[in-house]
């Protein structure tokens, strides 16, 4: 196969400059706090693809006496953001 | 506060259960495979013989910082109201009261 360069001259595919490759990083960020808000990309490009994953959010009801009341509970949560960061080196 | 001697109790059951963990597992799918029954009851004689404390079914999750038997939560392995207090004192990362 030949590619035909400017010049007109063909170049054979050996001749050719080598491919200059590029490494994707893809890291799974997890946090109780968003990270977009709190600013964890901070350091990155600003074309980094950052791809939202589902939110996960964990109940917790607990009675608020130490002995009886069982009536009154009180509710706390546990929400775990995740972002999905694709860094090219 | 749970006795202390109950607390004791419970983490020489732990022990013992890591200790005969791999020689209970192997025994168990023995039975499995072996297809005669006379086999069968020699490897369910040599399960008999282990101690009793050793068995997973005897373990119980106790509250980490009272050792309360009940109300625990396995996330934080604390009991419920010692659980309370320390997400207000801000001791439990990520956790916060909630309404919705």
């Amino acid at each position: 196969m030949l590619l035909i360069n400017r010049t007109g001259r063909g170049v054979s595919q050996k001749e050719r400059p080598p491919k200059v490759t590029t490494t994707k990083i893809r890291i799974v960020i997890r946090s109780f706090d968003h990270p977009f808000l709190e600013n964890h990309f901070g350091g990155l490009q600003p074309y980094t693809r950052k791809i939202g994953l589902p939110e996960s959010r964990v109940l917790y009801i607990v009675s608020r006496s130490p002995h009886i009341d069982k009536k009154s509970k009180e509710q706390f949560e546990m929400e775990i953001k995740k972002k999905f960061p694709i860094i090219k080196t | 506060m749970a006795r202390k001697s109950v607390i004791q109790r419970e983490k020489k059951r732990q022990k013992l259960e890591q200790k005969y963990h791999l020689i209970r597992r192997s025994s168990k799918k023995e039975i499995s495979k072996v297809p005669s029954l006379s086999d069968k009851w020699k490897i369910h004689g040599k399960l008999e013989s282990l101690p009793r404390n050793s068995a997973p079914i005897r373990l119980h999750r106790r509250c980490f910082s009272t050792g309360r038997p009940r109300a625990n939560y396995r996330d934080f392995g604390l009991s419920g109201h010692i659980l309370r207090e320390m997400v207000h004192a801000c001791l439990l990362p990520g956790a916060t009261r909630s309404s919705w």
